[in-house]
């Protein structure tokens, strides 16, 4: 049934991956309101936002990296989970 | 504070269920195709991020974006300010005003297919009122003219378009209470100063509306190029999405097309992220200060 859709495993563990986020997001926002407030961004955000904006963030950092750097994709992996880091924890 | 109850979230569900199956699953195949090479579900081979080096490495699609933005650029810089203009010398009032706003949304509710056939007609030199006038001025051929074939799509996307920008402009300007204007004429304010001092700033939100919606619509254009020149002549008119197409229904070749949606999705999704943002700052901040 599932045949169609050509399913690779890194590309079931990204999708599974993100509903665990969404789902994980939502019964800790229950338990733990998420507080809003301005980081370097220069935005009010809640937690939610910037796991979004740390999300968004990593993908286009490593398309650029992807056509700019030939190579390295684990070093620019790093980078890029180094910089989502940075905007979860500051952002 | 407010108490908020979550529970009409489980109202958006519905929503949910028919966008997974609409958008989402195929999403998911899309995400599927960009790391493969597939020939048929059975016969297919694992490539890893190949086609995404692929994509941002060929000039055919970098020049494909780079025409997009360059078209939603120039498109911006003529709608705005035409639809502002336009906005600010219709009819304030009475049975004049309702027939200048349905005259100006006509181009808004036409198909874009026949709005395109239209155009394709109008311009022609040989039957086209359009096109047979202007080559009485110049040399006007958008079948073999990489220019011609330019300036007319982004002359449709104008005429489409610009009501869209007037609609709201017209909108932004009713909502101005009197009395400014009645300060400002007291005042002895010039009709410029009027326009800068105070239009332009109570206009500020709608423009960033009209702005970031024309944008993105004009960076997605898709069937006014298709009809109309079909991305020529050359590849003057072969804007991102036009590319996109030939390679996915052309070529057929969904590994390539997949990175490339992926691709193009992830600016869609960028500019759609400071759009929402730029608009709900406002609120934000006094939310955040109420609390």
């Amino acid at each position: 049934m599932l045949k169609w859709m050509v399913w690779t495993l890194p590309v079931a563990i990204v999708f599974i991956a993100a509903f665990l986020l969404i789902v994980g997001l939502t019964i800790w926002g229950h338990y733990r309101t998420p507080r809003i407030r301005k980081g370097f961004l220069r935005i009010t955000t809640d937690r939610g936002d910037r796991v979004y904006i740390a999300y968004i963030s990593f993908a286009a950092f490593m398309i650029l990296w992807i056509a700019l750097a030939d190579a390295m994709l684990y070093v620019g992996t790093g980078i890029g989970v180094a910089l989502a880091a940075i905007i979860l924890k500051w952002g | 504070m407010k108490t908020r109850n979550n529970k009409a979230w489980f109202l958006v569900l519905p929503v949910i269920l028919v966008v997974s199956f609409t958008a989402l699953i195929p999403l998911m195949t899309v995400a599927n195709y960009a790391l493969q090479d597939v020939f048929s579900p059975d016969n297919r081979l694992f490539v890893g991020m190949k086609w995404f080096y692929d994509i941002t490495n060929d000039p055919l699609i970098i020049d494909a974006f780079q025409r997009s933005f360059q078209f939603s650029i120039q498109a911006l810089l003529i709608q705005i300010p035409l639809g502002i203009a336009i906005a600010r010398i219709m009819p304030k009032s009475g049975w004049k005003a309702s027939a200048a706003l349905v005259a100006v949304s006509i181009p808004l509710i036409i198909p874009f297919n026949v709005i395109g056939s239209t155009w394709l007609i109008f311009s022609r030199k040989d039957i086209g009122l359009g096109g047979f006038l202007l080559n009485k001025l110049f040399d006007f051929d958008f079948t073999s003219d990489p220019k011609d074939g330019w300036g007319l799509i982004l002359a449709v996307d104008v005429w489409h378009w610009t009501p869209l920008v007037v609609l709201l402009v017209y909108a932004g300007l009713r909502s101005i209470p009197q009395a400014y204007y009645q300060a400002a004429a007291i005042d002895g304010a010039s009709s410029f100063a009027v326009f800068r001092y105070v239009e332009l700033p109570k206009l500020r939100r709608v423009l960033l509306i009209a702005l970031l919606l024309r944008f993105m619509d004009s960076f997605m254009i898709y069937t006014e190029p298709f009809v109309i020149t079909g991305g020529g002549p050359g590849d003057a008119t072969t804007f991102a999405s036009i590319l996109l197409t030939n390679i996915a229904v052309g070529q057929f070749d969904v590994g390539r097309a997949g990175a490339y949606s992926l691709i193009f999705f992830l600016l869609i999704q960028i500019m759609s992220f400071i759009f929402y943002t730029v608009l709900t700052l406002q609120d934000r901040e006094e939310e955040t200060k109420t609390k």
